[in-house]
């Protein structure tokens, strides 16, 4: 069974996806997951004012919805061939679950985005 | 030859008498120094002449004796006893038909080798009087890695993809086309690439990575296949912007 023709595009965002999660993530896990909670930071730079303010910027925003969206569309499309090497062969209902997730989270992400600032 | 001993489980197979694959287990003597191949060589030698398997170099450069040894594709001139504790299981590489005991028919990857045309189509045919194809060392290298493939096919046993769709292009096709697609002497990518980018191509590769993983050569041809989806993309979006202009 020959790969599907949209293969390319959703690897691209497979791709990009990869890159934004390997190079950003770890920061954010460091930040947000370990400095924030553990007080190394100072107060005045992690309140929910200056998290707000920060948000507001539309370049914040924009980072935030690629950074978001493209990895899980990294992880519905790994996951979609995890599945497939498993054994299970239903592509359409697979892809349309995992790129379905992604697509849905990337639309959450636009709605709160939309609704900070 | 010390007295130490090893069992070996062989798979057998006479498609004239046999309806199915079956094992045979013999023992051999080995040191240190003994590979499998050693050790199939002594089975055929000293105990059953009968047995059949493909070798010739035994210097891990002809790529003829890969074999699955306790699963995993290996050369089996280059695996040695030493390293297995219990006994060892020879089975003929994954994902091939069995033509007899531990030989496979290869025909389907010379068939896809042939597709990917793994040798040089220059730009421009040069007439003998006006030299060579010069190359300098950073363009060689551009290349170099890919062109360590022996053809052993121990990447297309370890390939959960071709295991189940045989119509995949797979690792060592698609390296050597890469080779040939890297190569600054050479100018036939897009011919290439209806082959290699094509869904049989490189769109088919999960990425498991399985098959840099039994590569003796260290080829890498995983990286090869993401490479190769990395420049179809780009092609794509490419002539998707200047729908008149030239791919690389």
């Amino acid at each position: 069974m020959a790969a599907q023709k949209t293969e390319s595009f959703w690897w691209l965002l497979f791709s990009a996806g990869g890159m934004m999660s390997a190079i950003f993530l770890p920061g954010h896990v460091f930040f947000q997951g370990l400095a924030m909670q553990l007080g190394w930071l100072p107060e005045s730079a992690t309140s929910y004012g200056r998290m707000v303010e920060l948000l507001s910027h539309p370049i914040a925003k924009l980072y935030l919805l690629a950074l978001i969206s493209l990895s899980l569309f990294h992880a519905g499309h790994r996951l979609k061939h995890v599945v497939s090497d498993l054994g299970l062969e239903a592509p359409g209902l697979v892809a349309f679950i995992f790129y379905g997730v992604a697509f849905l989270g990337t639309g959450l992400t636009v709605f709160a985005l939309a609704n900070i600032g | 030859m010390s007295d130490k001993m090893k069992k070996l489980t062989v798979t057998r197979y006479n498609p004239e008498t046999d309806s199915a694959p079956r094992t045979q287990t013999y023992e051999v003597p080995y040191d240190d120094d003994t590979v499998v191949l050693d050790a199939l060589n002594h089975i055929k030698d000293q105990q059953d002449g009968t047995l059949t398997y493909r070798w010739s170099c035994r210097m891990g450069v002809c790529g003829s004796c890969g074999m699955n040894v306790n699963g995993v594709p290996k050369l089996t001139c280059a695996t040695f006893l030493r390293d297995f504790e219990g006994d060892i299981t020879v089975e003929p590489l994954a994902n091939f038909p069995i033509m007899r005991d531990l030989v496979v028919n290869m025909s389907d990857f010379m068939e896809k080798l042939k597709r990917v045309k793994p040798w040089l189509i220059p730009k421009e045919e040069k007439s003998i009087d006006e030299g060579e194809y010069l190359q300098t060392p950073r363009q060689l290298e551009a290349y170099r890695q890919f062109s360590m493939c022996i053809n052993c096919m121990l990447c297309y046993a370890a390939c959960p993809v071709y295991g189940k769709h045989q119509d995949f292009l797979g690792p060592a096709a698609i390296a050597l086309g890469h080779r040939y697609n890297e190569d600054s002497r050479d100018g036939a990518r897009a011919e290439r690439n209806k082959i290699i980018g094509s869904g049989e191509g490189v769109w088919e590769c999960t990425f498991v990575g399985e098959c840099s993983e039994v590569c003796p050569k260290h080829v890498d041809p995983a990286a090869a296949i993401q490479r190769e989806k990395l420049a179809n993309v780009l092609d794509k979006i490419k002539s998707f912007i200047l729908p008149r202009g030239s791919s690389r």
